[in-house]
């Protein structure tokens, strides 16, 4: 099976939590409907029309937070508006939202995602290839919102292999269903900050939840996530000196 | 007007003495910061609304605005628009002439996009229409470390119950400035988006002059000046293509304890290398220097001419 591996990378990030209302909350790493979102404006697919083509089902994809992250919170004036009119900032009103915004280690470096992202359609893995390779996206990328824009870099094609051992050090982030099915152990290191997200998983073709949330567990200090037990998981093969160790959102 | 099909990629370079350029209004108005990294923060929508008062200033409607002083809402504003023009079109039936009528009007639609109560023909869900602007700019940062000016309290008076016989009273405030900031912004023009609001090479153009006159312009109050444009750097490409964040390219010979644009020197040789391993992609370079800012090596037009000759345009003021 043939994956692709791309660098999804920017200045800054913001992908909203979706239970927080009065403030904007962000999660340390993009939801699956965040990623597909992504791919399909790369593919220039017009807003709600891809949602059952990228379904749970049709897809593989997972994450590899690449860089140190860390979060600030500022806050904004939005426009206060009971009613659609008022948007024009008519009534001269604000309101303050506090927006929690992702940063890189070091203002100089870059917010970067490593993605992994395979499709039963073999048209659109081509699609997506050529665009990345050759920097052709139709909807330019940004990450979460529009005033953080991002770039995409191409990584490269992987092979992936379905793999069992009882010690795994993992390069992706991990569903928490997945290790409570498996009775898995995370194993502790120093220098590790393991984060657990509550994150929407799919929509159905009118923007509706599909699937229920799920929790993720992601590490955002070093990128490698240590597990015990039995684990199934993917080896993902670039070159002979660039393999990672995943399991994907999917699983 | 011929729609913007190219996309193009901005490097905006101000500097803000002794100025408040952003405040943070959960932090007593103190200029938007990282503390850890001690650099200025600013956000993507202080630079838009110093763009939009100047569009306004120079009498391009405005979609986000008050209209001569007086509430008007956005349904009455849009009527208003179609009015003047003797039509009389109903907002939740709209034809595609109508909306591009609307869209021909209001320059910052076009630009940044905005949420319209419109709906366009037999659209079933929601009671408007979200234009995503083929304009974003991304935050900005100041590229050297910041201080905050020390001593920053003020005296106000305040003149009150006089009839009490009480006299006057006085409070303090703050007035948080920063001693000195270069701030960066990187921007993205779509050409793929500029379809969905129309926005065309005359705007694109006007966007230029905007960036570099708005902020001298419209920094007005008090706290706001001191600021003061730059370096503006935008890159046209002929096909979709993006190069990434620019200010990972650009570095200061200094970036501590700067109090002033004579303090320091600054470094463009890593972006003029990327510029030029991409020169077959470049269509056209449009740049603005200012004569008070240190280049490495001179002006970064003089030095891209060697190689992009006649694809150099300087703009001016």
């Amino acid at each position: 099976m043939r994956i692709l591996v791309f660098d999804f990378y920017g200045k800054m990030a913001h992908f909203r939590k979706f239970y927080t209302n009065s403030s904007s909350l962000s999660y340390y790493f993009p939801p699956r409907t965040t990623i597909i979102g992504l791919i399909a404006g790369l593919l220039g697919y017009e807003r709600d029309t891809y949602y059952e083509l990228f379904s749970p089902e049709n897809t593989k994809i997972t994450l590899s937070i690449r860089s140190p992250l860390r979060k600030i919170i500022q806050m904004i004036n939005y426009v206060w508006a009971d009613d659609v009119k008022y948007l024009n900032a008519s009534k001269g009103q604000h309101t303050q939202v506090p927006f929690e915004i992702i940063f890189p280690q070091n203002i100089k470096e870059n917010v970067c995602y490593r993605i992994f992202f395979f499709h039963r359609n073999e048209d659109i893995l081509n699609a997506l290839e050529e665009k990345i390779k050759n920097y052709t996206f139709c909807f330019p990328p940004y990450l979460g919102v529009t005033e953080f824009v991002g770039n995409i870099e191409f990584v490269g094609k992987g092979s992936m292999e379905k793999n069992e051992e009882n010690r795994v050090i993992l390069d992706s982030i991990i569903s928490v269903d997945y290790i409570k099915n498996r009775t898995i152990n995370l194993e502790t290191y120093p220098g590790a900050q393991y984060i657990k997200e509550k994150m929407p998983f799919s929509f159905d073709k009118y923007r509706m939840l599909k699937d229920p949330p799920r929790e993720y567990i992601g590490e955002i200090k070093t990128s490698k996530i240590v597990l015990r037990g039995k684990i199934d998981y993917y080896k993902i093969k670039i070159n002979e000196s660039t393999i990672y160790n995943v399991v994907f959102m999917e699983d | 007007m011929g729609i913007y099909l190219k996309n193009s990629e901005i490097l905006f370079l101000y500097d803000a003495k002794l100025t408040n350029p952003n405040g943070d209004p959960d932090d007593e108005n103190k200029p938007r910061m990282d503390y850890e990294k001690e650099i200025n923060l600013v956000s993507d929508v202080r630079l838009k609304r110093y763009i939009r008062d100047y569009l306004e200033s120079q009498g391009y409607e405005i979609f986000v605005a008050k209209v001569d002083g007086e509430t008007v809402d956005a349904t009455e504003r849009l009527k208003k628009l179609f009015q003047k023009e003797g039509k009389n079109v109903n907002l939740n039936k709209m034809t595609k002439e109508d909306i591009n009528f609307l869209l021909s009007k209001l320059i910052d639609v076009r630009l940044f996009g905005a949420t319209m109560p419109i709906k366009a023909g037999e659209e079933e869900k929601g009671a408007s229409s979200t234009f995503t602007g083929p304009i974003q700019f991304t935050w900005g940062y100041s590229l050297n470390k910041v201080e905050l000016v020390t001593s920053s309290s003020i005296t106000s008076t305040f003149a009150g119950r006089d009839e009490g016989g009480k006299g006057q009273y006085g409070t303090f405030g703050k007035d948080w400035r920063l001693y000195y900031s270069l701030i960066a912004f990187y921007g993205i023009i779509s050409g793929y988006r500029a379809k969905y609001t129309n926005l065309s090479e005359e705007d694109v153009k006007l966007l230029d002059k905007a960036l570099i006159e708005a902020i001298p312009q419209m920094a007005s109050t008090r706290s706001k000046i001191g600021q003061k444009p730059r370096f503006l750097l935008r890159i046209e490409y002929d096909r979709p293509y993006f190069l990434g964040d620019l200010r990972n390219k650009i570095k200061l010979n200094k970036d501590e304890n700067l109090r002033d644009i004579q303090d320091f020197e600054l470094d463009l040789s890593l972006l003029k290398d990327l510029l030029i391993q991409n020169l077959e992609k470049i269509e056209k370079i449009y740049i603005y220097e200012d004569s008070e800012l240190k280049i490495k090596d001179g002006k970064f037009s003089d030095q891209l001419k060697e190689k992009f000759k006649e694809n150099i345009v300087n703009l001016s003021i």
